[in-house]
């Protein structure tokens, strides 16, 4: 198998969504020597944008989607080790911290978008369900994120998203991190209302929304 | 939907469910009324397992007919003697403006005129909060709505507070309404929704409002929202088996709380749309889903209550039309107790409200209800003796049992369209459904009232607790325990 063969059997891998498969041929690239990086660009990625491209065309469904980033994971998983032995990083678009405000439980929709974010390349902290608004506050001050993701499903608990706004902003901490919102209770007006940085309706867009919020970030 | 071996096997999964994966409780106090009433209760994880003659105890205790009071007796509903009601959309947070035909959020003002066209439909039998006032603050919102519905309807109440404390500010407002004593006497004016968190969950807020709701004595209905696909099984018999399990378990703690209490066996579950990850409120699964509740609710001898009437259009279109239509023709010929969303009025799955939508949910609802009617079979309406006399080649219209039956029989539109082609021509703007619909409600807001009126004073006293509720000043106790 020459290196092209092997780059298309990786993309392939994910389009196709099998974990296994996109596990040994991490394990083969290492072996015929490829640079980590080149093998994620030059295979696995293109795998995944293929299913990125699909989705978005509305040709395939969200549980094809997510066993490509499953299968995407596995990659990563063997190669991430080998890019931080050789003393490099892999380039990231930045650091997100997500969770799900307190009071709600409501799992899935920060999962997918934590779950495309890490695909995408950010790094992703998710502090899970109910999560009350001093962790998210310590949780910024701690690691510094670039973005802060709240979700939301029940009206009851959306009102802790301007709870943490307003500690934020009382901590001193809205300067370098961008704070999006989603889930069913929140909307672009109430994003606005509350001076938060974005709001994005599904996980797709949200992952454009942090790479626009952070891209914005950077050229200022 | 479903032969009653497969209800039984759907049962067993229930229970296997209850017993070997749990339910969790996010509520301490909760976890350990269940312990008590023999549930097993894992402290650190919070889940609650439950064993199957804890679980059949709890249904056998859950009373099949009662009466859910209004404040116009009336309009007092009969739940387990084989009528259907109907509500309202619930909660939307934007509405299509009537007048400028935008979507904006949806304000106070809004849900006081939503609340009085649904006193004077006569196929909403108790109003929902049709939309939530955004210009509330999120904090009073509880107390406010209750307010709006109070003021605006003589139907029966429920209950949608979001916390304990708000049932007991409701049940202070209600106090005042009824007279503290007669509320004591009959709670079951009003009654508590609640919802768990699919899949097999129970959130601290919900816990807490069943635990006051039931220490009242009010009828509780506990609607799963399943989504097949994402929070639930993609299969209808799973969803259908862990949906069961939700229900018991609340009804478990409901029983466990107050003996006796009625608790609705409900259930909204639908399907998820898979390209969006958002939830099917249109799919025909809701109507499959809501049919097959109503006939497991009814081998556990349970009363329910189901969703039907929801759509996803973003405009009162064919597709919110037939959408509505589908889920609630199929829900009602199941024949639940109540099915809730039926009267339609909103759109995107409750997002938006539209008064016209409401008015042709109405006008939706009251075919299928014709539908749902049986055909009256005796020897007046065999009608051999018309028949015998008009012969061969005559009509039946100068008949007086024509006359006498006709308005029985026979389904009449209010805003749908049967005019000769000429006629339709020459109407203007009435040749449009939707304008048509919005005449209906205008006029209603311009003559309806409710009846009776509630005592200038007693609004006044409601308005004052509002406020004492807002400010601080006044926090309504809470339910004794073992009161019930």
């Amino acid at each position: 198998m020459d290196e092209n063969e092997l780059f298309q059997r990786m993309a392939s891998s994910i389009v196709e969504g099998n974990e296994v498969e996109a596990g040994s041929l991490a394990i083969e690239s290492i072996k015929m020597g490829i640079e980590p990086a080149v093998a994620i660009r030059k295979g696995f990625a293109v795998g995944m944008k293929e299913v990125g491209d699909r989705y978005s065309r509305e040709e395939i469904f969200l549980p094809d989607l997510l066993v490509a980033a499953e299968a995407m994971k596995s990659g990563l998983k063997v190669l991430e080790p080998e890019i931080k032995k050789s003393g490099n990083a892999l380039a990231s678009p930045g650091r997100v911290v997500i969770g799900v405000v307190k009071g709600d439980i409501h799992d899935i929709g920060k999962s997918l978008v934590a779950t495309f974010m890490g695909v995408r390349g950010f790094e992703v902290i998710d502090l899970g369900i109910d999560v009350p608004a001093e962790r998210f506050v310590g949780k910024v001050e701690e690691l510094k994120p670039d973005i802060l993701a709240l979700s939301s499903l029940l009206s009851t608990s959306a009102v802790q998203m301007k709870v943490i706004m307003e500690e934020l902003q009382k901590a001193n901490l809205r300067g370098r991190t961008k704070v999006m919102i989603g889930g069913t209770a929140a909307s672009e007006e109430y994003a606005l209302q509350i001076g938060a940085d974005g709001y994005a309706e599904d996980a797709v867009t949200a992952v454009d929304k942090a790479v626009e919020l952070v891209s914005k970030d950077q050229e200022k | 939907m479903l032969t009653r071996d497969e209800i039984y096997r759907i049962h067993q999964t229930a229970l296997d469910v209850l017993e070997t994966v749990g339910v969790k409780f996010f509520h301490e106090e909760g976890l350990s009324i269940l312990k008590k009433g023999g549930v097993i209760v894992d402290p650190k994880s919070r889940v609650a397992k439950f064993p199957e003659y804890v679980v059949m105890d709890a249904v056998r205790k859950v009373p099949s007919r009662f009466t859910l009071l209004a404040r116009n007796a009336k309009k007092n509903l009969r739940i387990g003697v084989g009528n259907t009601y109907f509500t309202n959309s619930y909660g939307a947070t934007h509405i299509l403006d009537s007048v400028t035909g935008q979507r904006r959020a949806s304000v106070m003002d809004d849900l006081n005129k939503a609340t009085l066209i649904c006193d004077a439909l006569d196929n909403v039998s108790f109003p929902l909060i049709y939309c939530h006032p955004e210009d509330v603050e999120r904090s009073f919102i509880e107390c406010n709505e209750f307010l709006s519905i109070v003021t605006n309807t003589t139907k029966h109440f429920e209950l949608t507070a979001w916390t304990a404390e708000g049932v007991r500010q409701m049940v202070r407002m209600a106090e005042v309404i009824f007279g503290r004593e007669e509320l004591a006497t009959n709670p079951y004016y009003l009654n508590v929704g609640e919802t768990p968190v699919s899949p097999l969950a129970y959130m601290n807020d919900a816990v807490g409002k069943l635990i006051e709701g039931a220490r009242w004595g009010m009828p509780i209905d506990i609607v799963t929202i399943p989504m097949a696909g994402g929070t639930s099984p993609v299969t209808m018999a799973g969803t259908l088996a862990q949906q069961t399990a939700e229900d018991l378990a609340g009804i478990v703690l409901c029983e466990l709380v107050h003996p006796g209490l009625p608790v609705f066996y409900g259930s909204a579950a639908t399907s998820m749309d898979l390209k969006y990850g958002t939830i099917a409120n249109g799919a025909p699964e809701l109507g499959i889903l809501g049919a097959a509740s109503v006939e497991i609710g009814r081998f556990y001898g349970l009363p329910t209550f189901i969703s039907g009437g929801s759509n996803d259009s973003k405009v009162p279109d064919q597709q919110a039309a037939w959408e509505t239509m589908l889920s609630d023709t199929v829900g009602i010929l199941a024949h639940p107790d109540i099915i809730h969303n039926s009267v339609y009025g909103a759109l995107e799955g409750d997002l938006t409200a539209s008064f016209d939508e409401l008015i042709l949910a109405d006008e939706m609802i009251s075919q299928i209800i014709k539908v749902s009617h049986s055909i009256e079979v005796n020897e007046d309406t065999l009608a051999f003796d018309v028949i015998r006399k008009v012969g061969p080649g005559g009509n039946f219209l100068i008949e007086p049992h024509t006359r006498k039956y006709f308005s029985h029989e026979l389904w009449l539109p209010q805003i749908s369209d049967r005019r000769p082609r000429s006629k339709w021509e020459a109407a203007g703007e009435r040749k449009n459904i939707l304008f048509r619909a919005k005449e209906r409600w205008t006029e209603i807001l311009k003559t309806h009232q409710i009846d009776p009126p509630l005592d200038t004073e007693k609004v006044a006293e409601l308005k004052r607790l509002v406020k004492g509720f807002q400010s601080g000043q006044v926090v309504p106790p809470g339910r004794v325990e073992n009161d019930g």
